[in-house]
């Protein structure tokens, strides 16, 4: 019995590895879509109700980047460029994902994804629920 | 006759503790997938230079708009192919998607459209737009499976004003 336990324990981490665990305490409402896409595992960039998080690090708050009027908001670059350096360099382009709720304006994604574009993350990937489509 | 009275002595001695354990911390685990599963990407790709590229004025663009009164489906920045109003249950994505397959069935090769939208426009009808103009469900041998439509999507600004109606198809 105790055997099984441990082997099911073991299992256990390892699939939560493999599956990236976004959205766990489930805070964001992402908006919803009939994409199936499986999220991989890069970089993700969460815009929550008060805050930027990157990669599980606060970086600036959601009324300063707003306040801010130019394209490319120099606290997220400085950021983004960290994660870039630290990262595998690609011919491509480094993928992101970017994870917001459903009501964000598109001013605001807009500087998001330009600030990721400028730097050098180029594949941008929005996270969203997904949801089966309904009969159109 | 003794052989046949062991027999249900056995099965009643059948041990299921151990395989009662097993399920009770299988059966979190499979529910923890289930709901991670749930999310999914859209995947955007832009080019790498931040500079407007070039469009090509033979080439037929596409675009859709999405302004706070309707989504408006254009070619090129002047010619309005079809203007679909917002009704008081939102945008009619459904007709949106309609409109894209007629367009898809006269530009087969075209995979790229570009999403405009306005600043205050709401992530969710961004994604619910791209969904209308990335694939619909067809039945194909009663099989229901997602064809294609424009799957390389491009966003940018919508221009200020909207075109006058008189161009729609």
């Amino acid at each position: 019995m105790d055997i099984f336990t441990i082997l099911v324990f073991f299992l256990m981490v390892n699939s939560s590895s493999d599956v990236q665990v976004l959205n766990r305490d489930g805070k964001i409402e992402l908006p919803v879509s009939t994409a199936e896409k499986l999220p991989d595992d890069v970089l993700v960039i969460t815009v929550s109700n008060t805050d930027i998080i990157i990669a599980g690090r606060t970086v600036v708050s959601r009324v300063e980047f707003e306040r801010y009027s130019g394209d490319v908001e120099p606290n997220i670059a400085r950021e983004l460029e960290y994660q870039l350096s630290r990262s595998v360099q690609s011919e491509q382009g480094a993928p992101v994902t970017i994870m917001a709720g459903k009501d964000l304006p598109y001013a605001f994604l807009k500087k998001l994804m330009a600030t990721c574009i400028d730097i050098g993350y180029t594949k941008v990937a929005l996270a969203v629920n997904s949801k089966p489509k309904d009969k159109a | 006759m003794i052989r046949k009275h062991r027999r249900p002595q056995e099965d009643s001695d059948l041990d299921i503790t151990a395989f009662m354990n097993l399920m009770i911390v299988l059966v979190p685990i499979l529910l923890m997938n289930l709901i991670f599963a749930q999310t999914s990407i859209i995947e955007l790709n832009f080019p790498k230079s931040d500079s407007v590229s070039q469009l090509d004025p033979e080439s037929f663009d596409l675009s859709v708009a999405i302004y706070p009164e309707s989504i408006d489906v254009l070619e090129g920045e002047q010619t309005l192919i079809r203007r679909i109003t917002k009704s008081e249950k939102g945008y009619d994505f459904v007709e949106l998607g309609v409109v894209m397959q007629e367009l898809k069935r006269r530009v087969p090769d075209k995979r790229d459209i570009t999403l405009l939208a306005k600043p205050d426009t709401p992530y969710q009808a961004l994604i619910s737009t791209m969904d209308a103009v990335r694939s619909y469900t067809a039945l194909v041998a009663g099989n229901a499976v997602e064809a294609e439509l424009f799957p390389d999507i491009g966003i940018s600004d919508a221009p200020l004003s909207r075109l006058p109606s008189n161009g729609g198809a």
